[in-house]
Order: C-alpha cells, then structure tokens, then sequence
C-alpha cells in the first residue's frame, strides 16, 4: 500500500483528488490511499499556490519522499508533474511512474531518481497491436498478478481466470501480454464473454504511445462513430477526444492535445482503439505534413465560457452535495 | 448569472423521469399522472408538464435539468421547454416498436435547437431481444454527415445519467 497527501491544495482540489483516487484504484498495481499524516510515501504540491515550493521539494526529497508538482504551468520541467485540471487518467500514469521509481529505488539503492524510467518504456510495443491489426496475430493472453485474461479478437470476446477485471488486466503496470494464431494454444477455462469495446480498451491500454505501423501521423484524424459507454466510463479523458475528432474537419494529433490537455501517449492510444474498431479515417499516407484545413470550426471561440464546462464536469465527478 | 438549462427530451417511458430523479441534487419536481389512453397497458404514470431537477456548481451557479413530457400531445412544450437551452440529451427506449424511427422523429423536431447547440444520445433498454445495435443507429444518421454520440445506458444508474451529461458538454466545448 502507499499513503499519499497534497499541500497547497485549495479544498476543492483535495475534494477531486480524494475521490479520483477512489476512482482510479482498479488501474494501479499498488493500493493507494490518501493521508492526511505527515509521512505518506507521495506528496503532491500545488505549486501554483506555494510561495516556497522549491524548499518544500528540497526537504521532501532529503527524506526520500517522492514530490509531485501539480500546476497549471506547461513549460518543460524535470519534475513529476500533474497539470491542472486533474484528470484520472494522469493521475494513473503518474501513480504508475511513481511505482516503478519506488520499486527501482528499492532494487537499486544507487540510481538516482533521474535515471529512472516511467514504466512505460518497459511495456509492450505496438507491435502486438499491428500484428492483430494486420491479422497475424488473432488472440491474445494478458496476465496481471493472479490473473489471466484471454481475448479472442475477431469473436470480440475475451475469459478471464482469476480476481481482476479485464480492464484492470489491462491497465496494471506489470501486466504481460502474448499473442497465438490459434484459439486452442489458449488454456480457457472460462466462458467466453461478448465485449463492444474490446478493440478500443486494447488501443487505449496497449499502445505505448505509437501509433499502429501504417498510420500517418500528420493531417486530420476524423471519427464516424463514439466508442461504447465502457471506455469513457473507464477513462473519461476519451469524451473530449471523441468531441474534437468529431469534428466535420476532423481534428490533428497536435491540435486534439492542444485543446483537450490530454497526454499525447493517451490521443494515440485512443486513435489506434478506434483504429481497430474501424471507426475513423486517418490521414492519407501519400498527402505532404499538415495538410490546410483552416476552417471556421478550428478557430471559432465556444458560444459560452469554457469554464462552466470543466465546472460542470467538476460537479458530475461529486456524488452528493 | 444565465440560467443554465439542459433538456431531455424522448418517447414515454425511454427514462426521462427517472434520469432527472436518478441525478438531481434536489428531489425532482414531477408532473407524472396516472395513463389513461393506450399508454396505460405499458406504463402507469406519464409525465404531463415536465420533469425538473438541479445541480450546483462549485460557485453556486444552478444547473436546471428540464425533462419533456413524451407523449406527442404535449408537442407544444417541446418547444418552450428548450428556449435558451444549453443543449439536449434524447433518450430512445430500445423495446419500443421502432427506436430508429423515434430517434429521428426528436432528431427533426429540434432540428432547430440542435443546430444552434448540441445532442447527444442515450439508448435505454438495449437488453431487450428486438432492440437494434448501436451500430444501426450510427448507419441510420450516417447521411445526414453529423457525428452524434450514441450511447448505450442504464438510466437508473447515477453514474450513467453523467456520463450523458459529460459527453455532451464535450461536444458542446470541443465539437463546435
Ligand atoms: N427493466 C428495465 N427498466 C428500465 C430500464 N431503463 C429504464 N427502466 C424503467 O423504465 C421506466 C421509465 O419510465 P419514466 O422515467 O417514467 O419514463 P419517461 O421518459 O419519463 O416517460 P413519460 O413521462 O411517459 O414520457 C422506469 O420505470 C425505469 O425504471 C432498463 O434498462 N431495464
Ligand atoms: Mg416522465
């Protein structure tokens, strides 16, 4: 288990990270759970907010507490960072990270927090999701702690034997994964059972941040349909992904970013989702970079201010008043 | 401050009542009364008037959830319940003869209001045996060249009565 706390939050803040954490719990590997004490593993500090943070972060990391900035500020910084608004699906990856740096440091007392990685580096390449794509690889077993999770990908069905769910399956960070050709090398056990949004959750939990081999990364990526409700229900960063590039003019990987603040790792492993499902167009392979498409859509200002919708947002996340 | 104001709007018993009741911070302000006409083998209350119920903001700004009655005899309200609307969520009730054909029946009727806002779509009873796939409501919009969200709901569920409210003030921020 690990304890985490904040300083300089403002009450609302505190409010939106103690439940995300609630929220969120399925897609770590480790518990996680909030303190209010002095000695939590993680500390997570409004910067925005603390006059003398760089003493505070001096003196967490002397005591070898990992300290998190969360601040609205975009420009490049070498330390763990959330940016404002908080989002679950940041919090995840940051959570991820900050495991993988714990457990680096345990196993090697010498490294120095800079010299470790995300985890995300030591996850599974693309590869496995082209090989589906490409029709080289059909099913799928991924293993997660004590569970085994089978996904039969042209049935758009998947078993699983063990305690966790499919999705946390795929999102725990020491998860493997392995292909077969043949649905019998699969030890199933289990009934099969039908899944939609299969194809999406392998995007969005497999992709490592590169698109599917073939797939043109400049130009306008345009969506046809929504994914089902079970991929915004477990990763709600997808809603403004799915609005953007629901656009007539479609929208770019850039632009999607620069408008939602969503991850670039995260667009990419929502375009592969909805790649695989068949549900949008991507831009031709043959077009130069940037193909023009300035229209009234891209630089029209919403008719209402873009704060009552992230306060919107922010009640819906709130159970009860 | 404006008012703000989303709308639900859908054929009886698709779940607008029970949406508003399953999300409002206050109880729900109902005008059910008991069905009389052919309704009555299906359901036993309709709505007659509408349904409402609100949602504070962090700042205390109020969000007013409007819900329409159904019934086609109460046409008159549509229009008036949605003047200086936000946007509009439309449930289709899956068990229902024909849900494609009730989609586009409200996709027409606020025409208008969609136009100027947003939509977004929540199916209901999608466990019945007859009810179409998702996919065949996506087919059946595809002409008219715009993206809806189209999602599959269990509109008892709090947390599912959100996520509408969530994918719509996406497109409503981002779509536009
Ligand atoms: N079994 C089942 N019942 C459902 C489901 N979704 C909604 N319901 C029920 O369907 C009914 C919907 O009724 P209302 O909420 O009154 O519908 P309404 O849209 O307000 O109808 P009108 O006011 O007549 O226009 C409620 O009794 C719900 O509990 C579902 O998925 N399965
Ligand atoms: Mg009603």
């Amino acid at each position: 288990m690990k304890t985490l706390s904040c300083k300089g939050f403002s009450s609302k803040d505190q409010l939106v990270l103690k439940s995300l954490i609630d929220l969120i719990i399925a897609r770590t590997s480790d518990t996680w759970t909030y303190s209010d004490g002095d000695d939590s593993d993680v500390v997570i500090i409004d910067t925005d907010n603390l006059d003398d943070h760089d003493a505070v972060f001096r003196h967490l990391e002397s005591r070898h507490t990992v300290a998190i900035e969360y601040t609205s500020d975009t420009t490049a910084s070498s330390r763990l960072r959330l940016q404002k608004p908080l989002r679950a699906a940041n919090l995840i990856s940051v959570f991820n990270s900050v495991e993988a740096r714990i457990a680096n440091a345990e196993a090697d007392e010498s490294h120095t927090h800079d010299t470790l990685q995300p985890l995300a580096s030591q996850e599974p390449t693309p590869e496995i999701l082209t090989a589906l794509d490409e029709g080289q690889a059909k099913y799928l077993s991924i293993s997660a702690g004590d569970t085994t999770c089978f996904i039969d990908l042209p049935g758009n069905r998947y078993t699983c034997r063990g305690d966790l769910t499919l999705p946390a399956v795929l999102g725990a960070s020491d998860r493997t994964v392995s292909t077969t050709p043949q649905v019998e090398n699969l030890a199933t056990t289990g009934e099969w059972r039908p899944y939609p949004a299969l194809r999406w959750l392998l995007g969005t939990s497999l992709s490592n941040g590169e698109l599917l081999r073939g797939i043109n990364p400049n130009g306008q990526f345009k969506l046809h349909h929504w994914p089902p409700a079970e991929v915004p229900r477990a990763a709600p960063y997808t809603l403004s992904l799915c609005a953007l590039l629901s656009r007539e003019a479609g929208a770019s990987i850039e632009e999607a970013g620069a408008q939602s603040g969503v991850a670039r790792a995260d667009i990419i492993g929502f375009i592969n989702g909805a790649y695989l499902a068949r549900a949008i167009t991507t831009p031709a392979a043959t077009k130069p970079t940037g193909a023009p498409v300035a229209t009234e859509a891209d630089t029209s200002a919403p008719s209402k201010p873009r704060g009552l919708f992230g306060k919107i947002r922010d009640r819906l996340m709130r159970k009860a008043r | 401050m404006s008012e703000i104001k989303l709308i639900i709007t859908g054929p009886p018993g698709a779940g607008k009542t029970t949406a508003i009741a399953a999300i409002s911070e206050t109880a729900p302000v109902k005008t059910d009364t008991h069905t009389t006409d052919d309704l009555a083998a299906v359901k036993e209350q309709t709505t007659v008037a509408m349904d409402f119920g609100e949602l504070t903001l962090d700042d205390g700004q109020k969000v007013f959830l409007y819900g329409t009655p159904g019934q086609r005899r109460f046409e008159f309200m549509w229009k008036i319940l949605v003047e200086g609307g936000l946007g509009l969520i439309i449930l289709v009730d899956c068990s229902r003869p024909d849900p494609l054909a009730d989609l586009h029946m409200y996709l027409d009727n606020f025409a208008d209001f969609i136009r100027q806002t947003s939509v977004v779509v929540g199916l209901t009873r999608t466990d019945h045996p007859d009810a179409p796939a998702v996919a065949e409501f996506y087919s059946s919009i595809e002409s008219s060249g715009r993206v809806l969200p189209i999602l599959e709901v269990d509109i008892r569920e709090r947390e599912d009565v959100a996520l509408l409210i969530n994918a719509l003030v996406s497109t409503l921020e981002f779509s536009r």
